[in-house]
């Protein structure tokens, strides 16, 4: 019963129940928010591992890249110097004369022919070899600037599990402001208007009840008084 | 018709016909020392040091010749073919095409007259 002296509370305890509730919700959501940038976290965590691990085959590629373009190089002088072997035995085909030198000169025409085409072929491969090195570079400027997005965005997200975990706390200390504010407990104000949902309920039963009777209303409402005045002025719908 | 036996070279893009007479090998392109207050260059072939003449921009081969018992190398040439091709008038013909023969004494005056004089190079007592 609601002493007199006390000052009425501004809000019933439907509504502070109500709130309770939102809050206890809020709470709640922001404790799921909490883990799931945890989870989420730890998941970027293990993505910057395997970029790191990507990153480091493409390094590792860049070295294989240069043995591959040394290999190159020396098979370029080894031609280089098998065409001037060949114009050499050539020469000395030249020197010898018809028809003794022209077997070896035809020899070294052909040869000469073939290296010809080993060059061509070895050219090929020197600018293939090339745009796969740019490739790789571009490859890894670019696992550079994931991995540099993802580091940003671990950090926004560790900023957000931070502000979620003090969002939790604020909501927690803002249940237990709410319970001194009420002067008790807040699953006792939860108790309290569910309670006051069924004196008011069972008030108005008996008030049809005497409608329909021949006991006087007025009678009955000053009978009633004390219980009605627990409740709200307004009408709360049913939680 | 008579045929000449030789080297086919390009220099600055220009072929020219030297006879196997006066082209003795080929090797890759060795260091070459320029000899002090003189704009002439030497390079050591085979154990003997030869004088280079510098036709054009090194191509990565030296090419030794033998002009009026002398040794001499060529840099800047690029060697093509060797073979046998019909003599013209000025060289050979290659493929339908007169390729002219080098003129390795006039090469050789110009590269004399191009030094500068050992005397007036040579720093004084």
């Amino acid at each position: 019963m609601t002493d007199s002296n006390e000052k009425p509370s501004p809000i019933s305890a439907i509504e502070a129940a109500r709130l309770l509730a939102a809050l206890e919700a809020a709470k709640t959501a922001a404790s799921h928010a909490s883990s799931e940038q945890r989870a989420a976290s730890a998941g970027f965590g293990r993505f910057r591992g395997e970029l790191a691990a990507v990153q480091e085959s493409v390094r590792k590629l860049g070295t294989r890249s240069r043995d591959l373009k040394n290999s190159l190089h020396v098979l370029r002088e080894s031609v280089d110097r098998a065409k001037l072997s060949a114009l050499n035995a050539g020469l000395e085909g030249a020197r010898l004369g018809e028809p003794v030198g022209k077997a070896l000169v035809v020899m070294s025409d052909e040869q000469r022919n073939l290296l010809a085409r080993a060059l061509d072929a070895l050219e090929e491969h020197s600018a293939l070899l090339a745009e796969v090195e740019r490739d790789r570079e571009r490859c890894f400027g670019e696992i550079s600037q994931m991995r540099e997005g993802v580091s940003q965005s671990d950090g926004v997200l560790t900023r957000a599990e931070s502000q979620s975990k003090l969002t939790v706390a604020l909501l927690h200390e803002l249940r237990t402001d709410f319970g001194q504010l009420f002067g008790s407990d807040p699953e006792a104000a939860r108790a309290m208007a569910e309670a006051a949902q069924q004196v008011r309920t069972a008030a108005g039963s008996v008030l049809q009840l005497t409608q329909r009777s021949a006991l006087d209303s007025n009678a009955l409402r000053e009978l009633l008084s004390p219980l009605l005045s627990l409740l709200p002025n307004r009408e709360d719908p049913p939680r | 018709m008579a045929q000449r036996a030789g080297l086919l070279v390009r220099r600055d893009g220009e072929l020219s016909f030297l006879p196997a007479s006066v082209a003795r090998f080929l090797v890759p392109l060795p260091r070459l020392t320029k000899i002090p207050w003189d704009s002439a260059q030497m390079a050591r072939v085979g154990g003997e040091v030869v004088p280079v003449l510098a036709l054009g921009t090194p191509s990565g081969e030296l090419l030794l010749c033998e002009f009026e018992g002398q040794a001499v190398a060529l840099s800047g040439l690029s060697a093509e073919r060797v073979g046998f091709w019909p003599a013209s008038e000025s060289g050979v013909n290659v493929d339908g095409a007169t390729v002219p023969i080098f003129d390795l004494r006039t090469a050789l005056m110009q590269f004399r007259s191009d030094r500068p004089a050992a005397q007036q190079g040579a720093p004084h007592d």
